[in-house]
């Protein structure tokens, strides 16, 4: 009898071959944020690498944006790794600053496939309206990795023509009247 | 009935004229002219080189070769357009003799290779680099001193077994067919419906070994056997023979698993089966698609039915129940007329669609086939006139069945032989392979920079033409124009015209800057290369090129 349904089972597996699995991006939630300002950023990843739970995320932080901190999370550890400045700066105490964050890490933690995970930065935007941040994140899981770094190169082609996009916000124009938050 | 062979007359009449247009179906491809002219004289540098085939082609390689045995142009720039293969000219050809020759596969998978000359003739008055500015059109004038280089099939060893298994492909997929029509449109006694129940099962199961049989070989038809590489089972998917074949194994499918009370299933074998053949012929491929298509698929299926019929009635004929004669005979002589007729019909329309074509295949080697095909087909209609009119009433007033016998076991044998011919004689070579020149081919290098500039990716190709067993060499340099290794490297190739998107190439090795990759992939005009290459973990370069950039330099 199974030899009957053979020609069936042939073209449904066919059928299924040709189906296109629906894909989501990592993302930045908050989409732009003010330039010169402090902003919260926050990266959203919803998915693993197939199935598999996401076990570590390495986030770039783009050139100009300084004075990061990422927001502590209990069961994940986090490791700011740093860059030397080639312009220090000093902060509001007078010291002089001559290294900033050039990637963030976050592991220990497992994400699993199914669930969405938010992963938070605080940060001193550089005072440039209209630029656009690409945060390059390689998302690591118990089996594979997706790299979240393909960034625009041409003229008029959008993030969204890659498969795997970086994440990015866009600076706009910061409001009169709102020097300090 | 009064003057039976009148209307026989009429009836073979009608036959040949329905089987004019399966000649083109089972042609294979020609080289039919040229601009420049073959053993033409010009006296102005062509902007272009075409080529004309009579059917549409996919160039595998097509060279042009200067007096001084240098390539001048190659297959990177040449476009192919249906039965035109166009050859840019991007730089102004010197005086004297220039040969192009060309490898190019039709639609059927078949490959042919062939040349010609042309001698240029520049005016004293101009120089080379006016020449282009002076007109595009060549005056041709013939010239007796360089003879021409015609097309030729190419010698394959498989040659012979690739002939044989399209005759059985062919000949299963009629046979396999017609019992499904046969079975499905007359009433048949018990003993019978199963002996064709069974033959149908086992026709289709022979057939799924025929055609993978035939699929194997019409690779390596493609690609000689010393070339072989996995993927070029996926090339020859891309031509209407791998569809076809495809097609065919579903229907072979079904038909091999078909009972005997599982009509649908067997009538659905048989109309994939139909589509199957519909699709190794031209008529998907040329207008008017919507008349063609179906006059196909009815040609198909009434010579299936003409085919299975012999065996059934013979087998009938062998075993009884002879009792059921009248009955079955009757039944059978009814539809046989109808099937017939839809031959002739489906034979017409095509023939009157085809009309301008006749001329060409006449000339060309396949009057030859036609002959023998039409000489076939009229004493396949004579026998049958005998078995119906003479030895048919024989046997429903004496049961004198030998005479008819032996009258259907010619009839089947005669269209074994008719199938076998028009199959064998059409992919005959009509002339002696060609010589060519052979030049030794030059490596060919291109710098690409990536999207971002930041990078150049130097790509160096083994030869021009290219050669499928020599690997690509990737070179890495960053803006300063250092040796930049990368982390991760990998190139796809998209061929438009195989439907082939972004296929994965091989990296062999790596060391350094240097990347060697496997370039099994066949080289057409429109392939077209992408890089993508890792540079650190988070910045991907990306590179896009096409061959025929490396020519220009």
């Amino acid at each position: 009898m199974i030899h009957h349904r053979l020609p069936s089972i042939a073209l449904a597996t066919l059928a299924l071959l040709t189906m296109q699995q629906a894909h989501a991006h990592a993302v930045i939630n908050e989409g732009t944020a003010e330039a010169g300002a402090f902003a919260f950023i926050t990266l959203r990843i919803t998915h693993g690498c197939g199935t598999s739970p996401t076990t570590q995320i390495r986030m770039k932080i783009p050139e100009g944006v300084l004075r990061v901190s990422p927001k502590f999370m209990a069961h994940w550890s986090v490791e700011k790794r740093m860059k030397t400045l080639d312009t220090p700066y000093r902060d509001e105490a007078g010291n002089l600053v001559n290294e900033t964050v050039d990637e963030i890490v976050w592991s220990g933690g497992s994400l699993p496939d199914g669930y969405y995970g938010e992963f938070q930065v605080r940060a001193l935007m550089p005072d440039e309206p209209g630029r656009m941040l690409w945060f390059k994140t390689i998302q690591t899981c118990e089996v594979g990795a997706i790299r979240w770094i393909e960034v625009p190169a041409r003229e008029g082609q959008s993030p969204y023509d890659f498969k795997e996009p970086s994440p990015f916000i866009r600076l706009v124009e910061k409001p009169h009247g709102d020097e300090h938050r | 009935m009064k003057r039976p062979w009148v209307a026989t007359g009429w009836i073979a009449l009608l036959a040949i004229a329905g089987l004019l247009p399966m000649q083109s179906a089972w042609g294979h491809v020609q080289f039919t002219g040229s601009d420049p002219a073959s053993d033409a004289t010009i006296e102005n540098s062509p902007h272009e080189i075409v080529l004309t085939f009579s059917q549409s082609v996919t160039p595998v390689t097509v060279t042009l070769v200067g007096p001084d045995d240098a390539i001048v142009e190659t297959v990177g720039d040449a476009v192919a357009n249906g039965e035109r293969i166009v050859l840019p000219v991007t730089a102004p050809l010197t005086d004297g003799t220039h040969v192009v020759s060309f490898r190019v596969l039709s639609g059927d998978a078949h490959p042919i290779s062939g040349g010609f000359r042309f001698t240029l003739t520049l005016p004293s008055t101009l120089s080379q680099a006016d020449a282009p500015e002076a007109g595009s059109t060549p005056i041709a004038k013939p010239v007796t001193s360089a003879p021409s280089i015609p097309a030729a099939a190419d010698p394959m060893p498989s040659d012979l077994g690739e002939k044989a298994l399209r005759v059985a492909f062919i000949a299963t997929l009629l046979l396999a067919v017609g019992l499904v029509l046969f079975r499905l449109t007359i009433a048949l006694p018990e003993p019978l419906e199963a002996w064709v129940v069974t033959l149908t099962r086992r026709a289709g199961s022979i057939g799924l070994v025929v055609v993978v049989a035939y699929f194997l070989v019409a690779v390596f038809t493609v690609t000689g056997v010393g070339g072989f590489r996995p993927r070029h089972l996926y090339v020859v998917l891309q031509t209407s023979i791998g569809m076809s074949l495809l097609v065919a194994v579903l229907g072979f499918l079904f038909l091999s698993m078909s009972g005997k009370d599982e009509r649908i299933a067997s009538g659905i074998g048989a109309a994939v089966l139909v589509v199957s053949r519909v699709l190794t012929g031209h008529p998907i491929s040329q207008d008017p698609t919507l008349l063609l298509v179906p006059a196909m698929a009815l040609h198909v299926a009434a010579a299936a039915f003409w085919f299975a019929s012999l065996w059934v009635l013979l087998r009938f004929l062998r075993k009884g129940p002879l009792a059921d004669a009248p009955q079955l005979l009757g039944a059978f002589a009814h539809r046989a007329l109808w099937s017939v007729g839809a031959l002739l019909v489906a034979g017409l329309v095509m023939a009157i669609v085809h009309v301008n074509s006749v001329d060409a295949l006449l000339q060309s080697g396949y009057g030859q086939t036609l002959l023998w095909k039409l000489g076939g087909v009229a004493g396949l209609l004579l026998l049958a006139a005998i078995n119906k009119l003479v030895l048919t009433p024989d046997l429903l007033q004496r049961f004198e069945a030998r005479r008819l016998k032996a009258s259907i076991r010619i009839e089947a044998l005669l269209m074994i032989v008719v199938i076998s011919v028009s199959t064998v004689l059409a992919a005959t070579a009509p002339v002696a392979r060609a010589e060519l020149p052979v030049t030794q081919a030059e490596s060919a290098r291109i710098s690409v920079p990536s999207d971002t500039g930041n990078y150049t990716l130097q790509v160096t190709f083994s030869s021009a033409p290219y050669d499928e067993t020599q690997p690509l060499f990737a070179e890495l340099f960053d803006a300063r124009g250092n040796p930049f290794t990368p982390l991760e490297l990998s190139m796809t190739v998209t061929i438009p015209s195989r439907r082939i998107e972004a296929l994965p190439l091989n990296i062999l090795s790596a060391q350094g800057n240097h990347v060697v990759i496997e370039a099994d992939f066949p080289d057409t005009a429109d392939t077209r290369f992408a890089a993508q290459v890792l540079v650190t973990e988070f910045d991907r370069e990306r590179f896009a090129f096409s061959r025929e950039s490396s020519l220009e330099q």
